[in-house]
């Protein structure tokens, strides 16, 4: 059964056994995965490769005020009308929900552009594993300290349909494709882990060969090793670094169900300032080609731009339909989920907006610091506080404006609202990781323990 | 189904493959959360699919599907055939370690079974966890979530192994948030076990629950954490976040293969302190990383890893078992059908000691006691690794003072074992789900309170 058709057949049929507002919202994900490994003791590690087909459809049910959820992946009618079921059964021994008002009434999804790209339902596996076999046997002659190399494809091909009583139906496909290099390699007992990964709607603007050299040079660099006292330093975060450490202390603290329940730092203050004045943080769901633009959200609520940070002052939170309805707003287009899972809010593409000078010059510039490409622990963020307590892991030494190696074990503890005022400026090397579209971003006198 | 599954595995030997391996699941599910004494979903759910993993010329391929309709098993078969065959240019010949045939049927025990278990019980359950907590302090609020899981699983191999499997778990788990003047601090705990509806009787979670909220308040009146090295003590749950974040995760044998393990090359020699012996064990009664079999349908087992500091064994699946020339270990474990098996730990433990609470604390003149785990991660490859805890305490001349919070720890693998200077006899254990190459997978991890020199602490002061 086609996707539009479960979702439509879904909603009937659950207003027919007593739902009064039904939503239905099916997945079809097929995803195809290679990956190999090169190794100089006994040459090819690993090879292979994946195909994940997987499809699902969830059910929401209101009777009265009363929700619930129930989903399979199994769609046939019988089935279909089964979940439905389950979902009502729920629905009508729970307490009605006050604070539920309705599911979303219908708009004109978004345009939006670059979402889909058609290669992506035969991806090039042949041309794939080409490249990365030329890439290792090239990545592996770059340097004699080099011991593995690891290297990947992904390509997912996805359909979604949204259809609710009141009128919404939906249904759009997405591409996504990666690539990524990692190098392991040992010189004189250091050992230096150096990576590089690409993500992109279109399958031919990924470069396997950028990715290597980005890679290469990080591993070279983490040969060196440097020191680095303790003390308040400029810190430079890798996009790749900022989008972990923001998933946790950002993005949830802007989740307008942890605000509304006073569990996130940024509980009522809206309208103050919450950073440097120089920084501006946009969640555009609009964007063309963004890894997170849709024409609509999961709920059907049209794709839309939302300033959460304006000049250093917050601007908003993010919502789906529920949170929104409670406050008596309308839906920042930011409700999530996979089909087996409960809606929950989730960013768009969230855009880093401030003071851009080059690259090079952003670390040129900097006298004593490092530059933190990934982090380790983000995830046991405070969100109550926004306090976290991470590990630099790889950061690069910089000094005097030259970066001189690598910094093993370096810990920054503070919170995240402290490291947002302690913003100065950003570089122009602008990368979409996640749902964060940000350059390299330099903070100062931010405190280091090495 | 077992007979579609043999039929798949016969095509798949006369498609050229060297090992053809079919799994099929089917799994029902209750996810529950509650947000302040509201319920916020209760939600069933049902899944189903085959996972099939060909093993052709030195290349694995792997295909899932949804559907259990021969046709579309025997297209996935196919797929999964051609990416094998496409993967397996220039590769050394895999030799999967020789594994004994089983033909099986195992089941947890179960008393009251979750599928019999009306889902107003498991609510009413969940309700009582979370009102605990808020009945401590009208300053505390709660978020708190219930899974359980049912599960039909069957494998069958080339090797001729047939498996059948059911399993039954149940997950509990919550965050308190205490808020007094403008500040707000948060606790979390949580439980684990196999069986059915009555282990919510064995998980002490009502006073689990009243405690997480105590702890939320207390941790109102704590401190920054100072950074710097120090000595530490750490609980029995934070030495079962090092056993599986620090040795656990650069045990496996996968990562020592591909070479992006720091633990390679070290068997038999020592990599910690005498005090140190490390355990795997699959085989506890109702923890929740127990197996019977692992997803290639090898047995599971107790694996010594590390005994007093020596390295012993790594965990192993059947292709780095043969490459290596390891013992099987029955490691290989898959999250669900959407995913191919890989090396992954069960519950893994410290072994405890012999020593007092008060032996371990009473020489240290200035230190930190932790308690409590927050998440861990490691890159094994260079042997790095972190992990957060919930609670801690400035010692001073062998006394608990100040309260801390907000801090971490981290260290190197090899130092950090080699700086372990005294093992209690207490012992703790902790459920969690653990991440690795995008699966999440059931197990447990613990230890007994250990001493460990020169920690690195991440702090703000």
């Amino acid at each position: 059964m086609d996707l539009i058709e479960a979702v439509k057949i879904a909603v009937e049929k659950a207003i027919k056994y007593g739902a009064t507002q039904a939503e239905a919202y099916a997945t079809k994900s097929n995803r195809i995965s290679i990956q190999a490994s090169n190794d100089r003791i006994g040459g090819v590690k690993s090879r292979g490769a994946l195909n994940e087909v997987v499809e699902g459809l969830s059910i929401r049910v209101a009777v009265n005020k009363s929700l619930a959820y129930a989903h399979t992946t199994i769609l046939s009618r019988e089935e279909i009308e089964e979940t439905i079921k389950r979902a009502l059964k729920i629905a009508k021994i729970r307490e009605p929900d006050p604070d539920f008002k309705t599911l979303p009434q219908p708009k004109t999804p978004t345009k939006v552009e670059g979402i889909f790209d058609p290669k992506i339902i035969t991806p090039p596996i042949e041309e794939s594993f080409e490249k990365i076999r030329k890439t290792l046997s090239e990545g592996m002659d770059t340097d004699k300290n080099f011991n593995t190399i690891g290297a990947s494809y992904n390509f997912t091909y996805m359909e979604r349909a949204i259809c609710n009583s009141l009128g919404i139906e939906v249904n759009y496909k997405e591409s996504m494709a990666s690539t990524g290099i990692s190098i392991l390699g040992e010189r004189d007992g250091i050992r230096s882990f150096g990576y590089e990964s690409e993500a992109n709607r279109e399958i031919n603007k990924l470069s396997i060969e950028k990715c290597l050299e980005k890679a290469v040079e990080r591993t070279k660099i983490g040969f060196k090793v440097a020191k680095i006292e303790s003390g308040e330093k400029t810190v430079i975060f890798d996009p790749d670094a900022l989008e972990s450490l923001m998933e946790f202390a950002f993005i949830r603290a802007i989740d307008a169900y942890n605000v509304q329940e006073g569990k996130s730092y940024l509980t009522g203050k809206l309208g103050t300032k919450i950073s440097s004045e120089k920084l501006t943080i946009i969640d555009d769901g609009t964007l063309k080609g963004g890894l997170r633009t849709t024409p609509t959200d999961v709920e059907g609520v049209p794709s839309q731009k939302t300033i959460i940070i304006e000049n250093g002052i917050l601007k908003s939170y993010i919502y789906d339909s529920y949170t929104a309805h409670k406050e008596n707003r309308e839906s920042t287009g930011n409700a999530f989920r996979q089909f087996r899972t409960p809606i929950t809010i989730a960013p768009r593409n969230q855009i880093i907006k401030g003071e851009e000078v080059k690259l090079e010059e952003l670390i040129r510039e900097v006298n004593e610091g490092i530059i933190i490409q990934g982090v380790m622990g983000a995830h046991s963020t405070n969100i109550a506080t926004g306090a976290f307590s991470i590990t630099a892991n790889p950061s690069y030494i910089i000094k005097k404006g030259e970066i001189i190696g690598q910094v093993k074990g370096c810990m920054i503890a503070g919170t995240f609202k402290e490291l947002l005022e302690k913003y100065t400026e950003q570089g122009d090397d602008i990368k979409q990781r996640g749902s964060l579209i940000a350059p390299s971003i330099k903070f100062e006198k931010v405190r280091i323990t090495t | 189904m077992l007979d579609k599954l043999s039929w798949l595995i016969d095509k798949g030997i006369g498609e050229g493959a060297e090992y053809v391996e079919a799994r099929y699941q089917k799994y029902q599910s209750t996810d529950i959360e509650v947000r302040d004494g509201k319920i916020i979903s209760a939600t069933p759910g049902l899944e189903q699919g085959v996972a099939i993993r060909v093993l052709y010329n030195g290349g694995w391929g792997f295909a899932t599907t949804n559907s259990i309709i021969k046709d579309d098993l025997y297209s996935a078969l196919i797929t999964a055939v051609k990416m094998a065959k496409q993967a397996s240019f220039d590769v050394e010949p895999i030799k999967l370690a020789p594994s004994v045939t089983v033909v099986d049927n195992v089941k947890v025990h179960v008393r009251e079974p979750l599928k019999e278990t009306p889902i107003e019980e498991k609510i009413k359950f969940l309700l009582k966890v979370d009102n605990a907590a808020r009945e401590v302090s009208s300053n505390i609020k709660t978020t708190s979530n219930y899974n359980d899981y049912v599960e039909q699983k069957m494998i069958c191999t080339s090797n001729g192994t047939q498996l059948e499997v059911e399993n039954s778990w149940i997950y509990w788990g919550m965050w308190t948030y205490a808020r007094e003047a403008g500040l707000i601090q948060s606790y979390r705990d949580g439980f684990a076990m196999l069986g059915g509806f009555e282990v919510t009787e064995k998980m002490n979670a009502e006073e689990r629950s009243r405690e997480a909220a105590k702890k939320a308040m207390e941790l109102l009146k704590a401190k920054p954490a100072p950074g710097g090295k120090f000595t530490v003590i750490i609980d029995g749950v934070l030495s079962g976040l090092l056993a599986h974040e620090a040795i656990g995760h650069a045990s496996e044998a996968d990562g020592v293969l591909r070479g992006t393990s720091i633990l390679r090359g070290k068997l038999g020699t020592r990599i910690g302190s005498e005090h140190v012996t490390l355990i795997d064990d699959a085989t506890l009664m109702d923890r929740f990383g127990t197996e019977v079999y692992d997803d290639e349908g090898v047995k599971s087992q107790r694996k010594v890893i590390i005994q007093k500091g020596i390295l012993k064994g790594y965990l192993t699946n059947r292709e780095s078992a043969g490459k290596l020339g390891l013992p099987l270990t029955g490691n290989a474990r898959a999250q669900d059908y959407r995913f191919p098996p890989i090396v992954r730990m069960t519950n893994t433990f410290f072994q405890p000691g012999d020593m007092s609470f008060e032996e371990l604390i009473e020489n240290i003149n200035y230190g930190v006691y932790a308690k409590g785990g927050r998440g861990g991660q490691v890159s094994t490859a260079e042997g790095i690794f972190q992990f957060g805890a919930q609670e801690a305490y400035i010692i001073r001349n062998g006394e608990i003072t100040e309260r801390l919070r907000d801090f971490s720890m981290s260290g190197f693998i090899i130092e950090t074992l080699e700086n372990v200077v005294g093992v209690a006899k207490d012992f703790d254990i902790y459920p969690s789900f653990c991440g690795k190459m995008g699966q999440s997978m059931r197990n447990t991890c613990g230890g007994p309170h250990m001493k460990i020199e020169n920690m690195m602490i991440g702090g703000r002061t």
